[in-house]
Order: C-alpha cells, then sequence, then structure tokens
C-alpha cells in the first residue's frame, strides 16, 4: 500500500514547519499534514493525531511522546491559548520514530 | 444546535434484551462491564476471529421474567471504520451479523458508549459513529471523578442535549453513578439525529458538540489546574520509564518481580495442587477393585488433569499482576522500551508479555498474546512463544546437562543458560522467517495510547483472572484430558499377558531370602516387569516402529518412546527414561542419572546416552514443541487447528534439524 499526505500541500512550508521528531520537548505546535500508509494515518487520526490538533512534545527521540492539548480548534478550549487548562481534550501518544518523522508540524518557534 | 438530520423515533417499551458495549481504549470499558455483570459472565471468541468476546449478564435487569439482560463486550477501538479486525468485529456485531460464539447473531437492543470524560473532544467521534446505526443508546460519561479533580467543566444536561441520547455521568472504578446507569439502559433512545457520513463532516460534527456543551461553562473551574500538574508528573514519569537505560532498569526490575512471584510464590500453591490430584488418585485407587476402570480413572483422569491444573497458580499470578500493571498505565510504556528490541525480528514491542510470560508456561504467554493489537503481529508471536524454554523443560534440561557435565556444576549452569539462549534466539528468528513469508506484511510503527498512570484496580485484577483461570480450566477439563487420556491408554495397554521369566525367578529367590535382600530382589523383578510392559504397550511397539525416524539424531527405540510418550507434555521424558530403562520412576534426581549413565543399547556395549546423544536430545527439548496443551491453547487463540498444525511441523523440523547438528558437531562428523 503506498503512502499518501492526508494535506498533499500543507501551506506554510517555512522554518517553522517541521516534523515532530524535531520538536524540542515541551514545544507545542499544530499538525498540518501526514504523510504515511493511509491504515497508520486513519489510526492517528482516530487517536486525535489529526490536522489542526495542537499538540506538545513530551519526550523526543524513541519513543516521541505527545500530549494532544486540543482537536481541530473548535470550542473556547480547544486551539486557544487556554487549551492547557480545563479541557477535555487531552490525550498521550507514544509514537515510534518512524510515524513521529512523518507527522510534520507547524507554528513551532525555531 | 448541530446541522444534522433529525428524526423522531419511538420510545422502548421494555429493557433491551442484549446491548452492546464498546468505546475507545483507556476509558474504562472493562470496569463498567464488571461493574455492569460481576462474575456473571461468560469469555468465548467471535467465531472465525481472534478476537476474544464476553458475555455478561447485567445484575438486576431483566428484559423479561427470568430472562436478565445481556451485555456484549466489545473489544476497544478508535473508530468504528478502521481498517483492523476489532473494528471489523464491532461493525458486524451492531450490524446483526456476528455474535459471541454460542449466541445467535442479531443486532443488539442497544448500545451502550463508554466515554471517557477527561478526552471527550476524541470521543465524540465514536458516539457519532455509533449514533449514525441508528440503534437504541446509553452514553456512560465515565471517570468523572479524574474529570473533576481536573477541573474540567463538563455539562452531562448539556450533551444529553446535543446528542439525544440519555448521558449518565458515572465513575465505575469508584462504583459511582452505576444504578443511575442501569436505569438508563432500562430505556435507551434512538438518537433523534444522525450525525454527518463522512470522516470530516463528523470532526466538524464531533467538534461543534463539544464547543456547545463546552460553552456553557466556565473557562476554568474553581478546582482547576489539576489538569497542569497531573501532565508535568506524567511527563517525569513517562521520561524515566521510557529512558534508555532508566527504561529498561525499571522494567527489569518490574519483570523480575513478576518473575520471582511466577516461579517461587507459585510454588506453594502448585505443590498444595499436586498433592490434592495425588491424594485423589490414591482415594480412587483404595476405593475401586484393581483393573481398567481403575487405571484409567486414577492415572488417565485424575493424572492428566492434575498434571495440567498444576499450573493453574502460576496463570493466575501472571495475569493478575499484568492486568495490576495494564491498570497503572505503566505497560504501555513498557511496550516502548521493548519495541526496540523485537522490532528487527518482526515483532511488535506488545510481543514482550507473551514471550517472557511463555518462559514459565506457554500457556499463559499464548493466551496473553491478545493484548497484541495487530492481527499478523499477534499471530506471528503465538507461533514463536513455545520456543522459550518454559518451567516444564526444566527438569529435561537438569537430567541431561547432568549427564553431559557431571562433575562440574559450572558447566550444567552455563549449558542451562544456553538452552535459555537457543530458545530465544530460535523464536526471534523463527519471528523473522515468519513475518517475510507466511505473515509477510509491513510491520507496523508502534503508534500507542498512554494512558493516565493511576491507582490499580484490585477488583478488575481479581475479576480479570478469574476469567483467564475459567478459560485454562475449561481447557484442561475437555480438550487436554481428552488427549492425555489417549496417550495414558498408549502408554499402559496392552498389559502383559505373562510376567517375563527373569521376573519371576527374581520373585522366587525374594521369598527365599532375608529381609533387606528381599527387597532387593523384589524390587529388581519390579523393573523388570515395567520395562517389559513399557515395551510391550503400544506407545513401546510404536517407538520401535518409529525408532529409524529418530535414528539420524541418535535416539534408538527406548529414546523414541521417551520421545513419543512425552509429545503430550515433555516433562514426561524423565519419567519416561526412568521406566523404559530402569523399570521405575524415581524421585532421587541422582541415582537416576547414574542409571541412565550406565544404562546401554541393545548391543549391550554402546551407550544409550552417549555425549553426542545428550547434546542432541538437549537441543531436541530446547526447541521442540512437545506440549499438547499448548497446541489446543494455540489452535484456540490463533483461531485455527491450522496454525496449531503449522506451530507444530516448524518447531518439531527446526528441532529434528538442530538435534541433527548437534549430534553430528558433537560425534565429531
Amino acid at each position: 500500500m503506498g503512502e499518501t499526505c492526508e494535506t498533499p500541500h500543507c501551506p506554510g512550508e517555512s522554518e517553522q514547519r517541521r516534523s515532530l521528531s524535531r520538536m524540542r520537548i515541551g514545544q507545542v505546535g499544530t499538525i498540518c499534514e501526514t504523510c504515511m500508509d493511509p491504515r497508520d494515518a486513519a489510526m492517528l487520526r482516530a487517536m486525535g493525531l489529526k490536522k489542526n490538533a495542537r499538540v506538545r512534545l513530551c519526550r523526543a527521540g524513541e519513543p516521541c511522546i505527545v500530549e494532544v492539548l486540543s482537536v481541530a480548534g473548535a470550542g473556547p478550549e480547544c486551539g486557544s491559548p487556554c487549551e492547557s487548562a480545563a479541557s477535555a481534550c487531552r490525550c498521550r501518544i507514544g509514537l515510534a520514530r518512524a510515524l513521529a518523522e512523518r507527522v510534520m508540524v507547524s507554528g513551532v518557534p525555531a | 444546535m448541530n446541522d444534522t438530520a433529525t428524526t423522531q423515533e419511538p420510545r422502548r417499551s421494555t429493557a433491551p434484551g442484549r446491548i452492546a458495549l464498546m468505546g475507545n481504549p483507556n476509558t474504562g470499558k472493562t470496569t463498567v462491564f464488571n461493574r455492569l455483570c460481576g462474575l456473571r459472565h461468560k469469555t468465548s471468541n467471535f467465531p472465525g476471529t481472534t478476537q476474544e468476546a464476553r458475555l455478561g449478564l447485567v445484575r438486576g435487569m431483566e428484559h423479561a421474567a427470568d430472562a436478565p439482560t445481556a451485555v456484549i463486550d466489545l473489544p476497544g477501538i478508535y473508530s468504528l471504520e478502521l481498517d483492523q479486525p476489532e473494528s471489523e468485529v464491532c461493525r458486524r456485531v451492531l450490524a446483526g451479523e456476528l455474535a459471541p460464539a454460542g449466541e445467535t447473531a442479531s443486532a443488539p437492543d442497544a448500545v451502550l458508549v463508554v466515554v471517557d470524560a477527561t478526552n471527550l473532544a476524541r470521543n465524540l467521534l465514536i458516539v457519532g459513529e455509533a449514533m449514525r446505526r441508528r440503534l437504541p443508546m446509553v452514553v456512560a460519561l465515565n471517570m468523572m471523578d479524574l474529570a473533576r479533580r481536573q477541573g474540567l467543566p463538563l455539562n452531562p444536561a448539556a450533551l444529553a442535549e446535543e446528542l439525544g441520547v440519555p448521558v449518565v455521568e458515572c465513575s465505575a472504578r469508584e462504583g459511582e453513578g452505576m444504578k443511575e446507569l442501569v436505569a438508563a439502559l432500562r430505556d435507551p433512545r434512538v438518537p433523534n439525529r444522525t450525525p454527518p457520513g463522512t470522516q470530516e463532516g463528523l470532526e466538524t460534527w464531533a467538534d461543534g458538540v463539544y464547543a456547545n456543551v463546552m460553552a456553557g461553562a466556565p473557562a476554568r473551574a474553581a478546582t482547576g489546574g489539576g489538569a497542569e500538574s497531573v501532565s508535568a508528573a506524567t511527563d517525569r514519569l513517562d521520561r524515566i520509564f521510557t529512558h534508555p537505560v532508566g527504561g529498561v532498569a525499571a522494567f527489569a526490575a518490574v519483570m523480575g518481580i513478576m518473575f520471582y512471584a511466577i516461579f517461587r510464590v507459585a510454588q506453594y500453591p502448585m505443590g498444595w495442587i499436586e498433592t490434592i490430584f495425588e491424594r485423589l488418585g490414591g482415594l480412587v485407587r483404595g476405593a475401586m477393585p484393581e483393573g481398567p476402570l481403575r487405571d484409567l480413572l486414577a492415572d488417565g483422569v485424575v493424572g492428566a488433569v492434575g498434571s495440567t491444573v498444576v499450573f493453574l497458580p502460576q496463570i493466575c499470578l501472571l495475569f493478575f499482576m499484568i492486568t495490576l500493571l495494564e491498570d497503572t498505565g505503566y505497560l504501555a510504556r513498557a511496550a516502548f522500551v521493548v519495541d526496540r528490541w523485537l522490532r528487527p525480528f518482526g515483532l511488535p514491542g506488545h510481543s514482550f508479555v507473551p514471550l517472557l510470560s511463555s518462559h514459565a508456561c506457554a500457556l499463559p504467554g499464548i493466551m496473553s498474546a491478545r493484548g497484541v493489537p495487530d492481527r499478523r503481529d499477534r499471530l506471528a508471536t503465538i507461533l514463536v512463544a513455545p520456543f522459550m524454554s518454559c518451567s516444564a523443560r526444566v527438569p529435561v534440561y537438569v537430567l541431561l546437562t547432568g549427564l553431559l557435565f557431571r562433575d562440574s556444576p559450572g558447566m550444567q549452569a552455563l549449558a542451562m543458560v544456553g538452552c535459555y539462549v537457543l530458545g530465544l534466539a530460535a523464536g526471534l528468528l523463527s519471528a523473522l522467517i515468519a513475518r517475510r513469508g507466511l505473515l509477510r506484511g509491513s510491520g507496523r510503527p508502534m503508534a500507542l495510547e498512554l494512558p493516565t498512570y493511576k491507582r490499580p484496580s484490585l477488583r478488575n485484577a481479581v475479576l480479570g483472572t478469574f476469567d483467564r483461570a475459567l478459560i485454562f480450566l475449561k481447557k484442561a477439563g475437555t480438550v487436554i484430558l481428552a488427549i492425555c487420556i489417549v496417550l495414558w491408554w498408549l502408554s499402559a495397554y496392552p498389559a502383559l499377558k505373562e510376567t517375563p521369566p527373569e521376573a519371576t525367578t527374581l520373585r522366587a529367590q525374594a521369598q527365599a531370602a532375608a529381609p533387606p535382600e528381599a527387597e532387593e530382589l523384589a524390587a529388581r523383578a519390579d523393573r523388570i516387569e515395567a520395562r517389559a510392559a513399557s515395551a510391550n504397550s503400544y506407545m513401546g511397539r510404536i517407538g520401535k516402529a518409529m525408532a529409524p525416524v529418530f535414528e539420524p539424531i541418535g535416539a534408538d527405540w527406548r529414546l523414541t518412546v521417551g520421545i513419543m510418550a512425552s509429545f503430550a507434555a515433555r516433562e514426561v521424558f524423565v519419567g519416561t527414561m526412568a521406566i523404559v530403562v530402569s523399570g521405575e520412576e524415581t524421585e532421587d534426581e541422582g541415582a537416576l542419572r547414574e542409571r541412565l549413565s550406565q544404562a546401554t543399547r541393545d548391543d549391550g556395549t554402546t551407550p544409550l546416552f552417549a555425549r553426542p546423544v545428550c547434546w542432541s536430545m538437549l537441543v531436541f527439548y530446547v526447541l521442540a514443541m512437545q506440549c499438547l496443551p499448548t497446541l489446543a491453547v494455540t489452535a484456540r487463540e490463533a483461531g485455527g487447528v491450522r496454525w496449531a498444525l503449522l506451530q507444530l511441523a516448524w518447531m518439531s523440523a527446526v528441532a529434528y534439524a538442530g538435534a541433527w547438528i548437534a549430534f553430528r558437531i558433537a560425534g565429531g562428523f
């Protein structure tokens, strides 16, 4: 099965767009693209790692651990600065490095 | 209100007869099931799948006179639409195409979706998918205690309004809200709206519902701040438990404690079980007249069941501790630690617990492979798990390493370690071959939700262990018992028609001799008779007929009998060789080793256990299947007898080839 990009043309190609595996611990970003086997992409999407979800890197390397802070930007908490407080969007996901390298994140400070 | 199709459905007049219980993993679904049903449940499989099916009866809830409402516990899934066996099972159960083994397939009368209140946004997706099925529904908003501690401003009434189905807040771990949940289940509702059919539409719908539910709540609850401190503590623990060095050390410590319990603590109840069955066998012998029926009951039935049930404490302890560990949230982290080591062999980190458990006994090891999510990974794990050196192999290793290195305990220990390493290497290489051949497919990189660390539930652990124990006992009392009886019969019959003349002569001499000498002579006569009976039995005859097959690995007809008789259980090899060679079983290891080392082949000069033969047999027993209960469990857990036959064929071929190579190398070609 070939690989597909959930978002083939992710806007905002810049220094601030990088793979999850290259984020630093504590950094927060927004998922903009996943380039992987469609089954894996569907699985991650169902787990909450989908486009526009806000994530915080908890552990880098193998495994890469991220905390999903919000889902696709809906609601007063999700996608807003207060997301780290009282939002019922939180879950923590561990990813093999091979997957983390294929999840692109934007909005990450250099 | 969201942009969804709205319809009006009539309300039910009676409680539902069958409820499907579904939800994301780590939402406390099993805890809800246990609270609803307690011990009133049975575990089976969904026919044609490897998915476990639990069917329980709800306490205090009947849909007709004396007809309790049943709950089907579906596998935890993230989405009904994923291309995964678990999702397919859920889809088919909801469509009325599949039911647990023994049950009639029909659409459930209601669906109970368990939702994690601390992660409502994501959980709403599966709620929406369930709503699309247009079945009467109830949503259990579980883990509300945790949500309150984190200061989450959830409003169940608003959620019920948004979904158009009853929403019950509960904390199954604490037992809160369960009465209300049962009451709501008596009157489930068909949702009066249908979420959009596309994934994008569903996600937008779920986001909208979440936004509306949270809109009326304060941005930060008065008791808030909990989520941040939980995150910080979890970060710290995660860094320790997944650290390349610290994680391995923690893992080694946890596994060390677990194995200490399995090997040491379980010894006591295992001893008690052995004693009980010995006494039971004695009672049967004492109560019944001598004859085939007495032998069948005392040796065939009681002996066979006892030899299998003796592993029950190890199985219970293992599952008790695994359930506790899983409940704490640690096991998901450990899976990542081990994933690094197993991935090159095509196995995921999830396979570690089954492989490790198999070092105690392959039965619980294979049963615990249910925790491996991917089907191919799970099958590969089940197929190679019996290569791990289980405790039943130890008596054989002790005997053969003792024969190889009689005066060198250090070398014996080294050879024992070598046996464990050889078994592990063979298992990993076999997994690699399986994943590149029969179970070919790209290894799925691991993605796993890491649940919050929490205090484990003893209730869950006890109920889970009880479940596993019942499955094991059922197997021991049916398939395993039947197979053991057949093998016992082959070893015991036909009985000798005439006592060997040599034994008769010795008994005559014993009658004339003084007590110490008389006892020795009588014992020798007994040994000669037992040896002759063994040679005369069907198993003995089969051994002689099959001897040419095992001759290339150095086995004569007596070793062939040992190999054949131990087909049911490898530890039987020691007792069989004692009978075939010396005519009696003995508890004294040293005496047995002495007799075997002096035993010769039929030519009277060639040692039966020459060094090349010992090496050959040692390698054979490290690698061979030689355990019928394992085959029975493999057939059940893998979803077909063909997998058990494949396992038997592969392990036997590897064992034979390995033994041949060892025989040739040790014999100097």
